[in-house]
């Protein structure tokens, strides 16, 4: 007797498999039951999920004035630290005889240069770019990449440290 | 709203900022406890669905509707949780299994961490699972998904996802019995 088709008659309806994975979803929970605290401990700030679109509006769309004006700041300082770790770089060529290898700047320099935001691309830039950007167009191969997988390559391959690593070896 | 009518919607210039802003409301704190649960943190948690947002409305050009809208935005914010995790591992210089333990121990000075004892004790057997297994454990007990729309999801089969669960349950029972 079809049960799904009898109930579906009263107005009753229930998703898709739902008998297929229940015995096992039972066992599974009860073998977990009596160690699995109910309540997980996580607290969030009061009206969090209430202001949440309006704050991820104003990411997506910053507004003109004070935004704007930190927007030029940020770039500002951007380019101020890319220039100080230029300098930095081209002191340490011009004063190295021979061949240069990273080996001969010291972590500290490195995380120096990093804590001052050297060697990051403001944000404000990338996201610049990314608006001018349609994933589409991109046609090197004659089978489309994955969006998610152009994502995970350039997220990984942009990782400062990762690439500092393997200079060093 | 049933998925055809938001993915032309979003599609539509005009009508894209309601569907965007409907998938906000409709998603937001599903989204928020599925990052939640793998950054712990959660402001962490705020900056990782902040991003996963703003890629979904910077690539809804790109979606080309051959998966579900809510699949897509998972997958979205399941890569966006774990960069962020891969990104903290390589700024502390640590193994993922060191910024888990890091992480947890971070929790009991954290504002928005209530957990007793027990609730520590939870956080530290989930440290102990493989990140695959942790997304499958949070992602089948706390949200009950079904393994067919996680296989979307995690790009992967649903035996696989299925041994997955059972691993983790185990490793689970066994470490919280140890510990009790």
């Amino acid at each position: 007797m079809d049960l799904n088709k009898e109930h579906k008659e009263d107005g009753f309806r229930i998703p898709e498999n739902y008998f297929e994975g229940l015995e096992e979803k039972l066992r599974d929970r009860a073998a977990l039951q009596d160690h699995i605290p109910k309540q997980e401990g996580f607290l969030i700030p009061e009206g969090y999920f209430e202001n949440f679109e309006a704050e991820l509006r104003n990411k997506i769309s910053p507004g003109p004035g004070k935004v704007r004006h930190l927007s030029y700041l940020k770039r500002g300082l951007g380019v101020a630290a890319t220039i100080l770790g230029l300098f930095f770089l081209s002191t340490i060529f011009l004063n190295t005889e021979g061949d240069f290898s990273f080996d001969q700047v010291s972590t500290s320099d490195i995380e120096w240069l990093m804590e001052q935001g050297a060697l990051e691309v403001p944000e404000i830039f990338l996201m610049e770019q990314a608006e001018n950007m349609n994933l589409n167009d991109i046609t090197m191969y004659t089978e489309p990449i994955k969006t998610s997988t152009l994502e995970e390559y350039l997220l990984e391959e942009m990782d400062v440290y990762e690439v500092l690593d393997e200079s060093q070896n | 709203m049933k998925n055809e009518t938001l993915f032309t919607e979003l599609k539509d210039k005009a009508t894209r900022d309601r569907a965007f802003s409907h998938l906000v409301q409709e998603y937001q704190q599903r989204l928020y406890w599925h990052i939640r649960r793998m950054v712990l943190n959660h402001d962490d948690a705020d900056d990782v669905l902040q991003n996963t947002f703003i890629k979904v409305y910077r690539n809804i050009e790109n979606f080309r509707g051959d998966s579900a809208v809510y699949s897509w935005m998972y997958r979205i914010a399941t890569n966006e949780a774990l960069n962020f995790l891969k990104k903290q591992a390589n700024r502390y210089r640590v193994t993922n299994e060191e910024l888990r333990e890091r992480m947890v121990n971070n929790l009991v000075a954290d504002t928005y961490f209530e957990g007793g004892e027990i609730e520590l004790q939870l956080q530290k057997a989930l440290a102990t699972l493989p990140e695959k297994q942790l997304l499958v454990f949070n992602m089948r007990y706390y949200q009950d998904m079904k393994y067919e729309d996680m296989s979307e999801i995690l790009d992967t089969s649903v035996g696989a996802l299925k041994a997955s669960y059972h691993h983790a349950v185990k490793k689970l029972q066994h470490y919280l019995k140890e510990n009790a």
